[in-house]
């Protein structure tokens, strides 16, 4: 619009066209308020004013807010930038107010500078603007809204997340610790910090209900003077707890009913919440937490809740732990007091457990045997059998079998296994168990029962021979003495025939030695004559070497190494004698070519190992061991056992009975003595004879008749002819405790009765005697001493007199010979059974 | 001459005993039991009587308690060669008999004992 704008007509063009407020004025100044020179019908119809009624109006008039200064600024702008975008409120006539954008353009009109004002109503603009600054607005604050609930909610799931946190750490109170308080001390602290209370404890209920018992209590640093000993009785809001099973608060506590109830040196408490450990159902202890800032809220007695039930789990736990524990200790202490060993295997073998006893009887500690495998502990053989054993455990076969297990030192340790598989949850098999028994002393005493069988089959033996000969001893010796008789007869009848005379002496002979060996089979009966009394016994044993010096083979040296002294034995000395010359002559018949024959003697006791061999009752005390060794030949081991069978010899035909040895056995035997043998093929053998001592220790004195009174069960006296039964009654009353004296006929005891300082307590009679009977002797002493106990005894058992002597009064009555057990059953009365009752 | 009772039921005892004792110059009568031997006994008299102590009929020790009782001054001799010939004889001395004797035995120890009890 260069071309100057001509009156009229374009600004028609320009009002019509337009939507928009069109004004004209004059540039205003301070010179020209600009009174509008023209506006459009749109700016009539918006602002209400008519053409005319602009004509008397300014800018200033119709624009909000406008003053002289801001309209010169825009004028001045105007001036220099030719238009201006600007942004104003119009005021219509009635006061509305319009908002426009203004878009002025400085033109010449009429030669002066006028402004066109193409004011846009904005108001729909406006008000979107405003909808969208207030949805602006709504926007920010729903966003701050989120925001807000989104941090809300965050911080919730923080908290959230501590409490869970918390919780999960008490779960884990209740496996980390070993005992309750420990872990609902845990429990406690987590429950303390996540409510926020400053106090409390934690308590069980006491077994009749009454009262709590405090396992611990957290003053929270107050100073809680309270007596711990004082009773804490099951009330107020505690009881509440208790008796509705949940947890409840009260955040005003002082002002409650139930202040009154704390005793005197109470921390203040501000508020208290209870939540209650329940287990199966029932109320059994209690969580208490005290002085929160600000109040217990719902949520932290769901959290005590919670707490309270893990403690409740953490005392559940504990007491099945402690009941398992209970329950293990049981089973382990019966596992280890268990006299035999348990070994547990897993399948491959490997040692799972074993107990003390197990690892002793290896000689191991179980430390060393866990883990291992049971191989490690047994020998070759042994491990074969133990895999075929395994094998068939898998199979699931259990069985009984002996074994053996190298013991650490070695050797094997025999044993009684009892061996069961075990499997596991799904049928698999899952190792084994075996329970096993050390049966050493069992195999030791199995052996020495062979032994002994041994022992006892030669005595059977012997015994056997022994009777054989007693059973034909009587045919026997008849028939050698009629060979005897013959052959002397006929002796005499060839007086002129010396050859003749000499075989009838021969005969006579070989009948002697005959009724010799008849003699010596009985000795295995104990039924030939023997003669016991104490004997010294290495006196014996230098006559006997006194005899050997002078009839064995001079180029065998014989030596000894005997005791001091001359220990007694009580014994047939001739027969120990005949015993150790027998072995003396065998020993120097296995020496042909000379050697050394060498006699020991020693006392001490019997060893145990021969003890438990024996078949026969020894005496306890002291023994004399006694060794006959040689440097000879030595025995084969293949014969060693027969040796001292009877007839059994190693000798050329004639030269040997068979019975040396076998009559060594048996008058050993007979002496309660014990004989072994060693022997080394070449190296020579060695035999070993123990005696028991006879229990008087010095060589035998002639028994005085005078009293010899050592008072111990009493006093005896024995009467009798035969020294010999006095000497035997005598041993066996002094074995039984008794002080004895001795008289040898009637007259002698009576005198001993009627005299004696100390009357005898009992009297040993013999009913046969020379000078005065038995009867005479029995009846004078009940005249002067009634009360002595008379045993009669007679070696013939004559039933009648035994009956008389009973009527009369004896005390008891025993036939000789008799044995000590058959003397003292006598004198305390136990063999008189019937015979006793029909005379009183 | 002496006479002697031979009570002995073993035959070749018996029989060689007497035939040891007469030719030794005793007059010698035989029993082979305790019951003939009481009753030749009883026709007697003898100067000693040897019995054996383990026979049929009647026992030695019967023999030599009823010998004893008829005639108690005349001696005896006991033989025995049983198993338990020395109990036997033991017995036997208290029963009064002069001497014991084992068999088997040589005809001098016979011989012996009897020049001892008929001194």
């Amino acid at each position: 619009m260069n071309s100057k704008p001509s009156r009229g007509i374009p600004y028609e063009t320009v009002f019509r066209t337009m939507n928009d407020i069109v004004f004209i004025h004059p540039l205003v100044t301070k010179s020209n308020p600009g009174y509008f020179i023209d506006a459009n019908d749109v700016a009539v119809h918006k602002l209400g004013y008519s053409r005319d009624e602009f004509r008397d109006l300014t800018p200033l008039d119709i624009l909000d807010s406008s003053n002289v200064e801001e309209t010169d600024r825009e004028s001045n702008a105007l001036t220099t930038e030719k238009s201006l975008l600007f942004e104003k409120t119009l005021i219509a006539k009635d006061g509305r107010r319009i908002p426009v954008e203004i878009n002025a353009r400085l033109f010449n009109y009429e030669g002066t500078p006028a402004v066109c004002a193409i004011a846009r109503d904005i108001n729909e603009r406006k008000r979107s603007e405003r909808k969208l600054e207030q949805a602006k607005q709504r926007l920010t604050s729903f966003r701050k809204d989120k925001e807000n609930k989104l941090r809300a909610a965050l911080e919730n799931s923080i908290l959230r997340e501590s409490e869970f946190a918390s919780l999960l750490e008490g779960a884990r109170a209740v496996l980390r610790h070993r005992t309750f308080t420990e872990s609902a001390r845990e429990i406690f602290n987590h429950c303390k910090k996540i409510t926020g209370a400053a106090s409390g404890y934690v308590a069980l209920l006491s077994s009749d209900g009454s009262e709590n018992e405090v396992l611990f209590l957290d003053a929270g640093g107050l100073n809680c003077t309270v007596d711990p000993s004082l009773p804490m009785p099951i009330r107020g809001l505690r009881n509440e707890a208790y008796r509705h099973k949940k947890a409840l608060f009260h955040n005003d506590f002082m002002k409650s009913a139930w202040a009154q109830f704390m005793p005197p040196g109470h921390v203040r408490l501000d508020n208290v919440l209870f939540a209650p450990l329940i287990v199966e159902s029932r109320a059994v202890g209690i969580i208490g937490l005290a002085n929160k800032k600000g109040d217990f809220t719902d949520r932290d007695a769901t959290l005590a809740a919670a707490f309270g039930e893990l403690a409740s789990v953490a005392l559940v736990n504990n007491r099945s732990v402690q009941s398992l524990q209970e329950s293990e200790s049981r089973y382990r202490n019966l596992v280890e007091s268990l006299l035999e060993g348990i070994w547990i295997l897993d399948k491959d073998g490997i040692t799972t457990f074993i107990n003390d006893h197990m690892a002793e009887m290896v000689g191991r500690r179980t430390s060393e045997m866990l883990g291992r495998h049971a191989f490690d502990f047994l020998d070759a053989e042994h491990t074969k059998q133990a895999a075929e054993y395994l094998e068939r455990r898998k199979q699931g076969i259990k069985e009984q079998h002996e074994f053996e297990i190298l013991h650490k030192k070695g050797h094997a340790v025999p044993v009684l296994m009892q061996s069961a598989p075990v499997f596991n949850e799904h049928g698999a098999y899952a190792g084994t168990i075996a329970g096993i028994s050390d049966i050493s002393e069992q195999k030791k005493m199995q052996h020495e029962k062979e032994a002994l069988r041994e022992q006892l089959n030669q005595a059977q033996k012997m015994e056997a021979i022994g009777q054989l000969a007693a059973g034909i001893a009587h045919d026997f010796n008849n028939i050698l003495a009629g060979i005897i008789g013959y052959a002397e007869i006929i002796g005499d009848m060839v007086d002129d025939r010396p050859k003749i005379r000499e075989f009838s002496e021969k005969a006579i002979a070989s009948a002697q030695r005959a009724a010799g060996l008849s003699r010596q089979l009985l000795t295995f009966a104990r039924k030939a004559r023997v003669t016991m009394q104490p004997v010294g016994i290495i006196a014996c044993i230098s006559h006997v070497m006194e005899i050997l010096e002078h009839t064995i083979d001079k180029r065998i040296e014989i030596s000894s190494d005997l005791c001091s002294g001359d220990p007694l034995v009580y014994a047939d000395e001739s027969q120990v004698q005949n015993c150790l010359l027998n072995l003396g002559i065998n020993a120097a018949d296995a020496m042909p070519d000379g050697g050394t024959l060498h006699f020991s003697a020693q006392l001490g006791p019997l060893p145990d190992a021969i003890q438990k061999k024996l078949p026969f009752q020894m005496h306890a005390g002291s023994w004399i061991k006694i060794t006959v060794s040689d440097t000879g030949t030595g025995i084969d081991r293949k014969i060693r056992s027969k040796i001292f069978d009877p007839f059994f010899t190693t000798k050329e035909v004639g030269k040997g009975t068979g019975l040396g040895l076998a009559t060594v056995y048996g008058t050993i035997k007979q002496h309660n003595g014990y004989i072994t043998c060693r022997s080394r093929k070449g190296k020579g053998t060695q035999f070993t004879i123990y005696l028991p001592l006879h229990e008087s220790s010095s060589v035998p004195e002639k028994r005085n008749t005078e009293a010899v009174c050592r008072n111990i069960n009493g006093h005896a006296l024995i009467i009798d002819d035969e020294a010999i039964i006095r000497e035997i009654a005598a041993d066996m009353l002094e074995r039984l405790g008794y002080s004895v004296s001795c008289c040898c006929d009637g007259h002698q005891g009576i005198e001993f009765v009627r005299k004696s300082a100390q009357q005898p307590d009992l009297i040993l009679l013999d009913l046969i005697m020379p000078k005065m009977n038995g009867f005479e002797c029995f009846k004078t002493i009940q005249s002067i001493a009634p009360s002595i106990k008379v045993i009669a005894m007679t070696g013939y058992a004559d039933e009648k007199k035994q009956q008389r002597i009973l009527a009369e009064g004896a005390a008891g009555f025993i036939g000789k010979p008799f044995r000590i057990h058959e003397l003292s059953a006598a004198i305390t009365g136990d063999d008189r059974g019937s015979s006793t009752e029909e005379t009183t | 001459m002496k006479k002697i009772l031979l009570i002995e039921d073993d035959e070749a005892v018996r029989d060689s005993l007497a035939a040891n004792l007469s030719n030794a110059g005793y007059a010698v009568t035989e029993a082979d039991n305790g019951k003939t031997g009481i009753a030749k006994f009883e026709n007697g008299p003898f100067d000693a009587v040897i019995t054996d102590l383990i026979m049929p009929e009647k026992e030695g020790l019967e023999t030599i308690q009823y010998l004893k009782k008829i005639s108690p001054e005349c001696p005896i001799i006991a033989i025995s060669g049983a198993s338990y010939a020395e109990t036997y004889l033991e017995i036997a001395k208290k029963f009064g008999v002069n001497e014991v004797i084992l068999k088997p035995f040589t005809r001098n120890i016979i011989f012996e004992k009897l020049n001892r009890i008929l001194r």
